[in-house]
C-alpha cells in the first residue's frame, strides 16, 4: 500500500514584522517597520503509512503547526513536495478536503451561540453527508465521545472538555481517512485527556484512519503513538519507534531492585548514582552502557527478590534530543 | 481550489446563521434603526427647504416617498461584510471554512442576507406605523415596481460585492475600516441619501451617474418612484449590470491574490 | 496628583495600544478630514437649492457642524473606548478588578482609556467653527466666547451625563453589547438645527434626549441668534442631567456588587 502521507523537503519561511517594547520604539514602528525572516519549517522529509499514529513532537516554535497546516492544505510551503492521498493538499480539491480533518485545540468551527448539532447540520450539506450516513456517524460518535445531551446546549455552555470533544466529532463527520490533530487535550483535564486519547485509539482500530498528531503532553503520545517524529527549529531530528528514543538519546538507565532485606548503604557503593534507598526498594541510575555491568554486579552482591530496568521518563528523553541540538 | 456544485451547504449555512442572528435581535435591530435615522433627518430637512413650494420639481410628499422608501431599499442593501467577513480574515477564522468544501464567500452571504431577514420583522412594524403617520404618494406603476425590483436585486448585489471587496482587504492590513468609510462617505454625498441624485448640482450629478454608489442605493428608489424617462432607467440598468460585473471581477481577483497571501504567511 | 499620574499611566498604555496599527495616525486624520469634507458637502447640496434652513443660513449651520464634530471628537476620543470598555468587562465579569484599584470607579471608569487619535476629529470641529465664524464675518466678543464656552461645557456634561446613564443600564442587561449606539442614533440629528424637525421631534430632541443642547445652543450663543430662555436652561439641565446620571451609576453599582458576591 502506498503511504497516506508523503513529504519531501518541506520548507516554509514567514516574514514577521518586529516591534520592541515601550513607546520610542512602537512609535517608530508607525513610520518605519522592521522584518524579520523566521525559517518555521527547514526541510523535513516523511512518509506515514495508512493506519498508522504519528506523533509529532517538539517545543513550541518548532514547526510543528506550520507542518500540520501545510499538509492540511492551509499554508504554502515555500519548497518541497507533499502528497496527502494522492493530492496536493493547498489545491484544496473538494474531493480531498472530504477525506482529512484538521482540529485545532482551540480552533472555533462551531456556532457558538448555537446548539452543537446545528453546526453539524452545516457540515452534513457542506460536505454532502448523506442522511442514513450522518445519523450512523453522529450515533458512532455520540457513542464513542459520550456526546449525550451535549449536542443540543449552545456551544458556549460547554466546559471546555465538552467543547473539545464536540469540536472532534464536528471534524469526524464526513468520516475522513487521515486526521490532523493539533494539541487535541491542551487545557483540559486528565480524565478527560484520557477520554479523548482512548476516543483516538479506537476511532483509528475501528475506521483505519491515519492520524499525525502533536501534543504537549507525552502521556498521549506514549498512549496512541507507535511511532514518533521529533522537530525543532523547523528540522527533523528522529523519525521512528518511540522506544528507540529513549535508546538513541537517554544516556542512562534506571534500575529498580527489591530486595530481600534492607542492606547497609555501604554495600552499595560503586554501583553507580544511588537515586533513592527506601527500606528494602533501591534506586540505582547507571550510565547505559554500563547497565549490564551494574544489573550484574547487583545480583551478584546484593539478595535481589526483583529487578527492573528501565528508560528514564519520556520528557526527560525529548528534554535530552532538544539539548542535544541546541549545543 | 474546487467546490461541489449545490446549494445545500449555502442553504444549511443561512439556516444556521438565521438562528444564530436571532440570538442577537435585540443588537441586530439597534443596528437596523441606525439606518432609520439618517432617512428621517433628511427627509426633514428636505421638507424644511421646500416648504409649500417645490425644489427642482419635488415637494414635501416627494420627499417623504423618497426617504421612506430609502429606508426600505438602504436596509436591503446595507454592507456588513467589514464587520463580519474583515474580521474573520484577520483573526484566522477563515481556516476552517478553508477546510471545507464550500467557498467561504458563502459564508458572508448568508450571514449577509440573515442579517437583513431578521431586522426587517423588527423593522415592518415601525416602517408601517411611519407610512401610516406620513401617508406618502408614490406615484409607482406596475411597471416601475418591477423595474424597481429589478434594479433592487443588482443593488444588493453590487453592495454586497462591494462590502466583500472591502473586506477582503483585511488580508493585508489589520484596518481596512477607513477605505471602507471612505466608499461609505461616498455614498453618502453621491449614492442618493443627503439628496435625490436629481438635485445634486453640476458635476457631483455628473459623477453620480457614472460612479457606482447611485447603483448601490438611490437609482432603484428613483426608479420606483417614476423619477426617470425611460431612456435613463435603462441606462441606469445597463450601467448596474456594467458595474456589478466588474466588481463581481475584481473580488474574485482579490480573492485569489489574498488567499495565496494567506496561504503564504498563515493565520 | 496621584489621579492624574494612574490617568497619564492608563492613557500611556492606550497611546502604546494605538500605535502598533501603522498608518492608523495619517488614516484617522485622512478619515476625519473626508468626514467633515463630506458633511460639508452634504450641506453645500441642500444649500444649492435654498439659502435659509429652519432660519439658519449656511455658515450658522457650519458652526453647528464645528460644534457636533467637536463634541463627537470627545466622545470618541475619551467617552466611547472608556465607557464601551466597561460595558465589555462588565459582560465578561473582569469589572471586579476595576472596582479593586484604589482610586475612585467612576473618574477611572470614564476616562481610562483614550483613542488618541480621534483627537483629529475635535482639532477639525474647531477649525470648522472657526471658518463658520470667519464666513459669517461675527463680531465675537469675550463676553461672546464665554457664553459659548459655557454653552459648550453644558453640552459636553449632558452628552457625558447621556453616555453615564446608557453605560449603567449594562448593570442589568449584560446581554446588550451596544447599547451606547443609542447615544449615536439620536446624536446624529445634532447635525442640523433642531428649528429643521417636525414638531414632534423638535420636542424629543429638546425635553428628552437633548440633543438640541449639545449641538443647537452652543452654535446659535455664538452665531448672534438670540435663544435667552434656553441659554438659561442649559446650564441648569446639564447639572440635572449630570447628577442624575452619577446617582444612577451608583444605584447600579450598588446593585450590581451586591447581585455578584
Amino acid at each position: 500500500m502506498p503511504p497516506d502521507i508523503r513529504v519531501h523537503g518541506l520548507v516554509k519561511h514567514y516574514v514577521v514584522p518586529e516591534r520592541g517594547a515601550g513607546l520610542r520604539a512602537s512609535l517608530r514602528s508607525v513610520w518605519r517597520r522592521r522584518r524579520r525572516l523566521v525559517r518555521a519549517v527547514d526541510g523535513i522529509s516523511f512518509e506515514v503509512a495508512p493506519g498508522e499514529i504519528v506523533g509529532f513532537l517538539g517545543p513550541n516554535g518548532a514547526g510543528k503547526t506550520t507542518s500540520l497546516k501545510v499538509l492540511s492544505g492551509l499554508l504554502h510551503p515555500t519548497h518541497g513536495r507533499v502528497d496527502v492521498l494522492g493530492f496536493t493538499p493547498w489545491d484544496r480539491r473538494a474531493d480531498f478536503l472530504a477525506r482529512i480533518t484538521l482540529i485545532m485545540g482551540q480552533r472555533q468551527q462551531l456556532f457558538w451561540d448555537l446548539p452543537a448539532g446545528d453546526s453539524f447540520q452545516v457540515n452534513k450539506a457542506v460536505f454532502g453527508i448523506d442522511d442514513a450516513v450522518f445519523r450512523r456517524t453522529v450515533g458512532l460518535l455520540t457513542e464513542l465521545l459520550e456526546l449525550d445531551g451535549l449536542l443540543t446546549k449552545p456551544v458556549r455552555q460547554l466546559s471546555l472538555g465538552e467543547r473539545m470533544k464536540v469540536e472532534l466529532a464536528a471534524g469526524l463527520l464526513h468520516g475522513p481517512r487521515v486526521l490532523f490533530l493539533d494539541e487535541p487535550t491542551i487545557g483540559l483535564d486528565v480524565t478527560m485527556q484520557q477520554r479523548i486519547r482512548a476516543f483516538v485509539a479506537r476511532y483509528n482500530a475501528e475506521t483505519g484512519a491515519t492520524v499525525l498528531l502533536t501534543s504537549h503532553y507525552m502521556a498521549d503520545v506514549k498512549a496512541l503513538a507507535q511511532r514518533v517524529i521529533v522537530i525543532d527549529r523547523g528540522r527533523l531530528l528522529y523519525d521512528g519507534a518511540l522506544h528507540g528514543l529513549a535508546e538513541r538519546y537517554a544516556p542512562h538507565k534506571t534500575i529498580t531492585v527489591h530486595l530481600e532485606q534492607p542492606v547497609d548503604p555501604a554495600e552499595l557503593r560503586g554501583l553507580g548514582e544511588i537515586v533513592s534507598q527506601e527500606g528494602a526498594q533501591v534506586t540505582v541510575r547507571t550510565r547505559k552502557d554500563e547497565a549490564p555491568a551494574v544489573t550484574g554486579q547487583l545480583l551478584a552482591r546484593l539478595p535481589v527478590a526483583d529487578l527492573s530496568v528501565e528508560d528514564p521518563p519520556l520528557e526527560e528523553v525529548i528534554e535530552q534530543v532538544f539539548r542535544g541540538n541546541r549545543t | 481550489m474546487t467546490f461541489r456544485l449545490g446549494l445545500a451547504g449555502p442553504l444549511a449555512m443561512l439556516r444556521a446563521e438565521m438562528a444564530d442572528m436571532l440570538q442577537y435581535r435585540v443588537v441586530v435591530f439597534l443596528y437596523a434603526l441606525w439606518g432609520f435615522i439618517h432617512p428621517i433627518v433628511y427627509m426633514a430637512v428636505w421638507s424644511a427647504v421646500a416648504g409649500e413650494g417645490d425644489v427642482g420639481g419635488l415637494r414635501q410628499s416627494d420627499f417623504t416617498a423618497y426617504y421612506l422608501t430609502f429606508m426600505i431599499v438602504s436596509h436591503l442593501t446595507v454592507a456588513i461584510e467589514i464587520y463580519t467577513f474583515g474580521p474573520m480574515i484577520q483573526y484566522g477564522r477563515l481556516s476552517p471554512h478553508l477546510l471545507r468544501p464550500m467557498h467561504p464567500v458563502w459564508v458572508a452571504a448568508a450571514r449577509n442576507l440573515s442579517y437583513k431577514a431578521v431586522a426587517v420583522l423588527l423593522l415592518i412594524p415601525i416602517w408601517t406605523a411611519l407610512f401610516l403617520v406620513l401617508r406618502p404618494e408614490f406615484g409607482a406603476t406596475p411597471a416601475s415596481i418591477a423595474l424597481f425590483m429589478l434594479s433592487l436585486a443588482g443593488a444588493v448585489l453590487l453592495s454586497f460585492l462591494a462590502g466583500t471587496g472591502f473586506a477582503l482587504l483585511a488580508f493585508w492590513t489589520t484596518r481596512s475600516g477607513s477605505s471602507w468609510e471612505i466608499w461609505m462617505g461616498l455614498t453618502f454625498l453621491l449614492g442618493g441619501q443627503v439628496a435625490p441624485v436629481e438635485l445634486l448640482p453640476g458635476v457631483m450629478g455628473q459623477l453620480a451617474a457614472a460612479l457606482p454608489m447611485r447603483y448601490t442605493l438611490g437609482f432603484p428608489i428613483e426608479v420606483l418612484l417614476n423619477r426617470l424617462p425611460p431612456g435613463e432607467v435603462a441606462l441606469g440598468l445597463a450601467l448596474q449590470a456594467g458595474w456589478v460585473a466588474a466588481a463581481a471581477v475584481i473580488v474574485a481577483l482579490v480573492w485569489r491574490a489574498g488567499i495565496r497571501h494567506y496561504e503564504a504567511v498563515g493565520a | 496628583m496621584r489621579l492624574a499620574r494612574v490617568i497619564w499611566a492608563f492613557g500611556r498604555a492606550a497611546l502604546l495600544d494605538e500605535t502598533a496599527y501603522r498608518g492608523e495616525l495619517l488614516g484617522n486624520v485622512i478619515r476625519s478630514a473626508l468626514g467633515i469634507a463630506m458633511a460639508i458637502g452634504g450641506l453645500a447640496v441642500v444649500f444649492a437649492h435654498t439659502r435659509v434652513l429652519g432660519g439658519w443660513t449656511m455658515e450658522q449651520v457650519l458652526v453647528l457642524l464645528g460644534v457636533y464634530y467637536l463634541v463627537n471628537g470627545l466622545v470618541s476620543t475619551v467617552l466611547s473606548p472608556s465607557l464601551n470598555k466597561v460595558v465589555q468587562e462588565v459582560r465578561e465579569g473582569t469589572f471586579d478588578y476595576m472596582l479593586l484599584k484604589p482610586a475612585p470607579s467612576l473618574l477611572l471608569a470614564s476616562t481610562r482609556r483614550f483613542v488618541v487619535w480621534h483627537v483629529s476629529d475635535v482639532v477639525l470641529g474647531a477649525a470648522v467653527i472657526w471658518v463658520g465664524l470667519a464666513r459669517l464675518e461675527a463680531n465675537v466678543t469675550l463676553a461672546g466666547a464665554a457664553v459659548f464656552a459655557a454653552a459648550m461645557t453644558a453640552g459636553v456634561a449632558i452628552v457625558y451625563a447621556i453616555w453615564l446613564a446608557l453605560t449603567t443600564l449594562v448593570f442589568w442587561f449584560v446581554r446588550v453589547e451596544n447599547i451606547t449606539m443609542i447615544f449615536n442614533l439620536f446624536f446624529e440629528t445634532g447635525r442640523y438645527p433642531v428649528e429643521v424637525y417636525p414638531f414632534w421631534l423638535r420636542q424629543l430632541l429638546t425635553f428628552v434626549f437633548p440633543v438640541a443642547f449639545i449641538t443647537t445652543v452652543p452654535a446659535q450663543t455664538i452665531t448672534g441668534r438670540e435663544p435667552l430662555v434656553v441659554l438659561w436652561a442649559a446650564p441648569l439641565i446639564a447639572a440635572a442631567a449630570l447628577l442624575a446620571a452619577v446617582r444612577f451609576w451608583r444605584f447600579g453599582l450598588r446593585n450590581y456588587t451586591s447581585a455578584s458576591s
